[in-house]
């Protein structure tokens, strides 16, 4: 746990959400460095040398969107942080938002200097109340101390920052969805191309990323792009913030070089599995991602290696569940959220969601036919390849992967066997969306 | 570019999406969300191509052909795709297809019959939801709904609406409306249905339905007749499905003028064909009372009250086909040479004084507009599919929009530049915008104006203009700049009720003239009638002077008693006559005051041709056998002849269309008077009811309004006038009590009032009312206006 | 928005059509703004109610249409009356892992209601929810503004009493 920290340095230090403790612990050096020293070119090439991967789950290169973003002949440009944080199992954005929201300024504004933007907006999910109150408090002394605003640090640059709220959909987290919200409609998202670095809010250029990708920026202007890329795996350098929580002893978010092993992270990490019980299996990107077994403890986490094994890393949220935990259930409750968090738009994803659910709340009640089962293995080979977003094409991966690990559990379900173990039974308060 | 669509290889020019690649090469790929008049969703997930090379499947509507595509449509992963997609939406859906209003002409139908797998893996019971009605003319039954959303599209993006909407999310979406509110009217609602029923033509299952059409018949029964809207000059192209000789439903057909749109009177309106009040034999007045003859009889009757030196007046209207018309005025030329043949419209005022050439281009050309002007009010009550043109061609072109509209509507919502004068005021408004253009932007001008124009200009100084039309200062200046710094504009005006002189098109005439168009090159002009255009050929407009009383007077499909405007010279005529022949289809109040009453066929009933209002000529087509005692205009005229022992001979086809008369091109533009404060300027309204069909279709009343003092609701207070009370108005010594309605639409401190000809004590009102001198006709000079005291 | 949140009312106060008025002259354009200014709305009104968002789309110059759309879209906007406390517990799967079922049940008893319904006095709304983002913490809850976690069924009295003061 020696490694250098990108996304959570000084996290522990008191007041580091105040400006002045943040500037005293080295904050907005890296700023300073850009604005003084760097042309934008340079500051991409940065990005790029380091091998820097948006951390909101595509892992899409970070440098190479922003020199797509700066290429753009159309102004103004935008910057936009993308802090839904809405997949299930996630919680890595909310410490930066809340205890270090200075490093995501000064990313973001590294990053607007980088592809020629002067607004930029950090677009929140609903329930962040207290992270909003905290991001325009940072960005009131931000302001106050012209670090934003215009003419930054009287070299001429001026970028200005705000913060927005969405209302409570998932589906906000997809980046054209978010931009839709943005623009103050519901979020559905978009046709692409054209791509939001081409024609993004306002149909202006924009530079969209996640919250944990514009962290790590300060930490590599400052420190240079070779140490970063020294770390972590051939495939994915740097850190990462790997949020583990479910069945473990210590849940929690771990910034750890890319490559650490689902052993390690478990036990190393997070304590071991919860009181000692034995390990069943783990979501390692969220709700969206298949389930892994414990065949794959020895498996090095990065985006390759996860999607190598069948699964993918995407905001490396890992969910343990341990023994003892219905699996049908797990599958009911995964799909519940999709069907609860499909925008509507297209078929496969709103009315695929709905069936799958009710085929497993028909088998959870002793009613099913287990031939439903490959009925729901079916849909969801089509909903992966024909839904119109993410959301819709991975909504069945979690049920896919329960039933290909873990399949004579929904049998005995289907065949009316009682099930013991947790959530086995009927749902103690119904089905309430 | 060189694709390849099911190996089959394919050369494009242009780029496209591919689904458009495969129509073009006519490859059949499935769609239900897609259709080529709104914008590209890509929600159904049919469509889905596979791409040789590439590892994801790919929406054909959605994606662009590129270089060397290699394009497979049909594969067995494909076929999974969509017999999935069909299956999730067959699974819940009622299928009481032979009772379905869709049946038969279904998308889901078809699509099912082509791609679907008999299975249902996911069977559901839909339920029985009493459909609902979403308003007095449309009724929706979600459980058939597919979510396409092309209805809630179309009324946005075409018809500009957006009063349908997709409710709620995922799997609970639903298309509906506000709070699930019925779409009656809502007049404070800038947004607010207007019964177009867009949304019924592009649904593509029976989830959105005519209540009209409903179970009148099923798609395929009957025949589908190919005809020409007979109400406005737009020149929709309808088909009419006729079964047993009964009109059961009226749709919209692809023609150059309306694409394939249609509005309330186009598709609901047209159902007055059906209605009871139909004259089917000769009426003639007997003791007081009108009672039916036979031809021979009505025919004796007429021919008693002539004699060939007669000077028999006659007024026709511009909903006569070309060639009635062109019979009608050659028959009254031949048989009485003393006799003078006016055209009147359905707002009671002269239909053919507008110069011809103004605006017969076509409306595609919107399309190369900059900037579009739009002068007269309600366009898009009055003429809507006009609207429809406007805002499609913006959507196109990306050209900037000007509106000169006093009341609220939905273009001057989606406008760039708004000026909202009182009608009374507009020709002025367009002599001050002449004025500006000349004096400050002179470097546009491709032509000086002449001496008299320069008069015209001089009479109006901008900012009184302003002033007295309640304009912000400034706004007409920018109006010019606007006009000045466009390349390509185009004026779209429409004569309304309020320039019953017709000097608004003679001012844009002389506008675009200095602007360097010839022959009027720059407007649009949407006339009154189906064929206003067709009539302006045929006859004379100049205004008939009465010496005294007419004798006989034909009256021939207009409706001089019944029309918007009381008090027009042609009224007068009509009251005076002493002898009244209306040649009539129902019986309009003018036919149930005259002596002798002719039938005549209905629109659905006879061929021939109108001239929409930009000179499209097109075609009608008899849908309906008419009932046996009604003639064509042209035996009713050869009867007559033959009663008057004479020989008519009739125009052959091919000059049909030779100018009788031709008004002038440039006629001269009297100085536009300024009428005093705009205040006590009533302003009269015309309103769909104000046409006699439209008052015959079950349920118009439920969506158009009575006729009620209108008052911006925060100009209410200053008047001393409370919404739902009463106000006297008073002009000269006229009076009438009429309801307060605060309204939205209304400009503050301006009045207007519909006007319902249904309404007598009104229409007496308004006849009696003191009109100043120079004063437009649908202007009441108001010297009183007071809250009422309340009854008891 | 400030909580506890306000009483069912139907009407837009002039104070809140002011603040409306200053937060819409700050956005591009009224639509821009809408989901900003529903919450603003929301926060006087407690809910979205048909007379409430008939206002505010007088104010908006929108489609009322549209503005449904959007209310409807979103899951922290009501048309329905609420509690003036609203109590968001997580039942996604790292929740569910750590007991949020008994979290919920232990509510309901508590509140005598059922989960989704609000207490008759309107002073609370139990709303079962997805993923909070607080999976290091589950189950965790969320009252108003303030995210907690864990909670144990033994907690939720001496929580509500809190807010039930
Ligand atoms: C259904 C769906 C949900 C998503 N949710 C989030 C999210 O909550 N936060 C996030 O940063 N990215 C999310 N993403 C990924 C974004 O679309 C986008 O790729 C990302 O924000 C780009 O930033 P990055 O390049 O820095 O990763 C989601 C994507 C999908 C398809
Ligand atoms: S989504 Fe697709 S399908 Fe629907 S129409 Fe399209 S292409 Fe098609
Ligand atoms: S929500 Fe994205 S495809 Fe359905």
């Amino acid at each position: 746990m020696s490694a250098p920290r990108y996304i959570y340095r000084d996290l522990e230090t008191p007041g580091i959400e105040r400006l002045e403790v943040y500037r005293a612990a080295g904050g907005y050096q890296a700023l300073e460095k850009v604005l003084r020293t760097m042309t934008p070119p340079e500051v991409v090439e940065v990005v790029k040398a380091a091998r820097l991967v948006g951390r909101g789950g595509a892992g899409f290169p970070t440098g190479l969107k922003w020199e797509l973003v700066a290429r753009e002949p159309l102004t103004p440009k935008f910057v936009v942080a993308n802090a839904e944080e809405g997949e299930p199992g996630t919680f890595k954005d909310l410490p930066i938002l809340t205890r270090i929201p200075h490093r995501l300024i000064e990313g973001m504004l590294i990053g607007a200097f980088a592809v020629g933007a002067h607004e930029g907006v950090i677009v929140c999910r609903g329930e962040f109340m207290e992270p909003q109150r905290i991001l325009r408090q940072a960005i009131a002394e931000a302001e106050a101390a012209g670090l934003l605003g215009e003419n930054i640090l009287g070299t001429g640059f001026s970028f200005k920052l705000w913060v927005y709220r969405t209302a409570g959909a998932y589906i906000c987290g997809e980046e054209t969805s978010l931009l839709e919200a943005l623009e103050g409609k519901p979020g559905m998202p978009r046709i692409r191309p054209p791509f939001p670095v081409n024609a993004g809010l306002w149909a202006r250029p924009t530079a969209l990323n996640n919250v944990e990708t514009f962290a790590n920026v300060p930490g590599i202007i400052l420190g240079g792009a070779a140490p970063y890329a020294a770390l972590g795996t051939e495939k994915n350098s740097g850190t990462k913030g790997y949020c583990i929580s479910g069945h473990v002893n210590k849940p929690g978010v771990y910034e750890i070089p890319f490559g650490v092993t689902l052993r390690s992270l478990i036990n190393d990490y997070a304590g071991g599995i919860l009181d000692g019980r034995a390990f069943k299996a783990v979501f390692p990107g969220g709700a969206s991602s298949s389930c892994l077994t414990a065949e794959h403890m020895d498996l090095p986490l990065d985006f390759h290696h996860v999607a190598q094994a069948g699964s993918m890393l995407g905001s490396a949220a890992f969910m343990v569940v341990a023994e003892g935990v219905c699996m049908v259930e797990v599958a009911l409750r995964l799909a519940r959220f999709f069907r609860h968090e499909s925008c509507g738009k297209c078929i496969p994803c709103r009315d695929g969601t709905y069936q799958i659910v009710r085929l497993l709340e028909r088998m959870k009640r002793g009613e099913g036919v287990a031939c439903e089962i490959d009925d729901i293995v079916d849909l969801a080979s089509v909903m992966q390849k024909a839904a119109f977003c993410g959301l819709g094409q991975a909504a069945p991966n979690p049920v896919l992967s329960c039933i290909r690990h873990f399949r004579s559990e929904f049998e005995d379900h289907c065949a009316g066997k009682p099930c013991s173990m947790l959530g086995g039974g009927e749902n103690p308060y119904g089905n309430h969306h | 570019m060189e694709i390849t669509i099911d190996g089959r290889p394919l050369t494009l020019e242009n780029p496209m999406s591919i689904l458009e690649a495969a129509r073009l090469a006519g490859v059949d790929i499935p769609t239900l969300c897609w259709h080529p008049r709104v914008s590209v969703l890509g929600a159904c997930r049919l469509c889905m191509i596979e791409v040789v090379g590439m590892n994801r499947l790919l929406a054909a509507c959605t994606t662009r052909v590129a270089d060397r595509m290699e394009i497979l449509t049909d594969t067995p992963a494909l076929r999974k795709i969509r017999q999935t997609m069909l299956e999730l939406l067959l699974c819940k859906h009622p299928m009481d297809c032979p009772t379905c209003v869709k049946g038969g002409a279904c998308e889901l139908q078809a699509l099912a019959y082509k791609w679907s797998a008999p299975v249902n893996r996911f069977p559901e019971n839909p339920g029985a939801y009493p459909p609902v009605h979403v308003s007095p003319f449309v009724e929706r039954d979600s459980r058939k709904c597919v979510l396409c959303r092309r209805c809630v599209r179309v009324c946005h993006e075409v018809r500009g609406v957006t009063v349908l909407g997709a409710m709620h999310r995922g799997y609970l979406k639903e298309i509906g409306t506000y709070f699930a509110q019925p779409l009656d009217r809502d007049f404070r609602d800038p947004f607010n249905c207007e019964f177009c029923g867009a949304c019924i033509d592009i649904c593509p299952v029976g989830a959105l339905n005519s209540r009209q059409h409903k179970f009148r018949a099923r798609s395929w029964e009957g025949v589908q007749v190919p005809t020409v809207c007979p109400f406005c000059s737009v020149g929709c192209l309808l088909s009419l499905q006729v079964k047993e000789n009964e009109l059961v439903q009226s749709r919209p057909r692809a023609g150059v003028n309306n694409l394939d749109q249609v509005c309330f009177r186009g598709r609901f309106a047209v159902d007055y064909v059906n209605s009871a009040e139909r004259v089917t034999r000769p009426l003639l007045r007997r003791d007081g009372a009108l009672v039916p003859v036979d031809q021979a009889t009505a025919i004796a009757a007429l021919v008693e009250q002539v004699r060939p030196e007669t000077a028999v007046m006659a007024l026709l209207s511009p909903r006569l086909t070309q060639e009635e018309t062109a019979d009608f005025v050659d028959t009254m030329a031949q048989l009485f040479p003393r006799s003078d043949v006016r055209a009147v419209c359905t707002m009671g005022l002269n239909a053919a004084d507008i110069p011809l050439g103004i605006g017969a281009r076509p409306w595609g050309d919107l399309d190369q507009a900059d900037l579009v002007v739009s002068v007269g009010q309600d366009l898009t009550l009055f003429s809507p599919v006009a609207g429809v043109r406007i805002r499609t061609a913006r959507r196109a072109s990306g050209g900037r929009l000007a509106v000169l509209d006093a009341r609220d509507t939905l273009l001057g919502g989606e406008a760039d530049l708004w000026l909202r004068p009182a009608g009374a005021h507009l020709p002025a408004v367009l002599a001050a915008l002449g004025a500006l253009l000349v004096a400050e932007h002179p470097e546009r001008l491709a032509a000086r104006p002449d001496g008299a124009l320069e008069t015209v200009f001089a009479g109006a100084a901008p900012d009184d203009v302003e002033a007295a039309a309640g304009l912000a200062a400034g706004s007409l200046r920018r109006l010019a700049g606007e006009i000045a710094g466009a390349k390509n504009p185009i004026f779209v005006a429409n004569r309304g009720w309020f320039d019953p002189s017709g000097q608004v098109p003679r001012l844009l005439v002389e506008i675009d003239r200095l602007l360097g168009g010839s022959e009027a090159r720059g407007i649009m002009f949407l006339r009154t009638d189906c064929n206003s255009r067709g009539t302006a050929e045929l006859v004379a407009a100049a205004e008939p002077e009465i010496d005294g009383e007419p004798e006989v007077l034909l009256v021939v499909a207009a409706d001089p008693l019944g029309t918007a405007i009381p008090g027009s010279v042609f009224e007068t005529w009509t009251r005076k006559a002493k002898f009244l022949v209306v040649i009539e289809s129902t019986l309009t109040p003018t036919a149930r005051a005259a002596h002798l009453v002719l039938p005549l066929r209905v629109f659905a009933e006879k061929e021939g041709t109108f001239l929409a209002g930009n000179g499209v000529a097109q075609q009608l087509r008899a849908a309906l056998a008419p009932p046996p005692a009604v003639p064509t205009l042209r035996r009713t005229l050869a009867a007559l002849a033959a009663g008057l022992e004479r020989q008519v001979t009739f125009a052959p086809p091919s000059l049909v269309r030779q100018k009788r008369w031709s008004p002038p091109e440039r006629p001269a533009v009297p100085v536009p008077p300024t009428p005093a404060g705009q205040a006590r300027c009533l302003q009269l309204r015309w309103s769909p009811l104000s046409d006699n069909r439209v008052r015959l279709v079950p349920e118009a009343d439920r969506i158009f309004l009575a006729p009620a003092l209108e008052v911006h609701p925060d100009s209410l207070a200053a008047l001393g006038l409370a919404d739902g009370g009463a106000v006297r108005l008073s002009s000269g010594p006229a009076e009438v009590t009429v309801p307060v309605r605060a309204d939205w639409r209304t400009p503050p401190g301006q009045l207007f009032l519909p006007l319902d000809p249904g309404n007598p004590e009104l229409a007496a009102f308004v006849r009696a009312a003191v009109r100043p001198e120079g004063w437009p006709l649908s202007c009441v000079n108001l010297t009183g206006i007071a809250p009422a005291p309340a009854r008891e | 928005m400030t909580y506890p949140l306000a009483a069912p009312s139907n009407t837009i106060s002039p104070a809140t059509r002011e603040r409306l008025l200053r937060l819409l002259a700050e956005y591009p354009s009224k639509p821009a703004a809408l989901l900003t200014a529903l919450y603003l709305v929301q926060a006087e009104c407690n809910h979205l109610n048909e007379a409430v968002l008939t206002e505010f789309a007088d104010i908006m110059e929108m489609p009322k249409s549209v503005i449904y759309e959007v209310t409807t879209f979103y899951s922290l906007y009501s048309t329905k009356p609420v509690g003036r406390n609203i109590i968001m517990v997580c039942q996604n799967l790292c929740c569910f892992l750590r007991g949020s079922d008994e979290v919920v049940m232990a509510i309901a008893r508590e509140l005598g209601i059922k989960p989704g319904e609000t207490t008759p006095d309107g002073k609370f709304t139990l709303r079962p929810v997805e993923c909070l983002a607080a999976c290091e913490r589950a189950p965790a809850i969320q009252i108003n503004d303030k995210l907690m976690g864990p909670v144990s069924p033994a907690d939720i009295p001496g929580i509500l009493a809190e807010y039930r003061r």
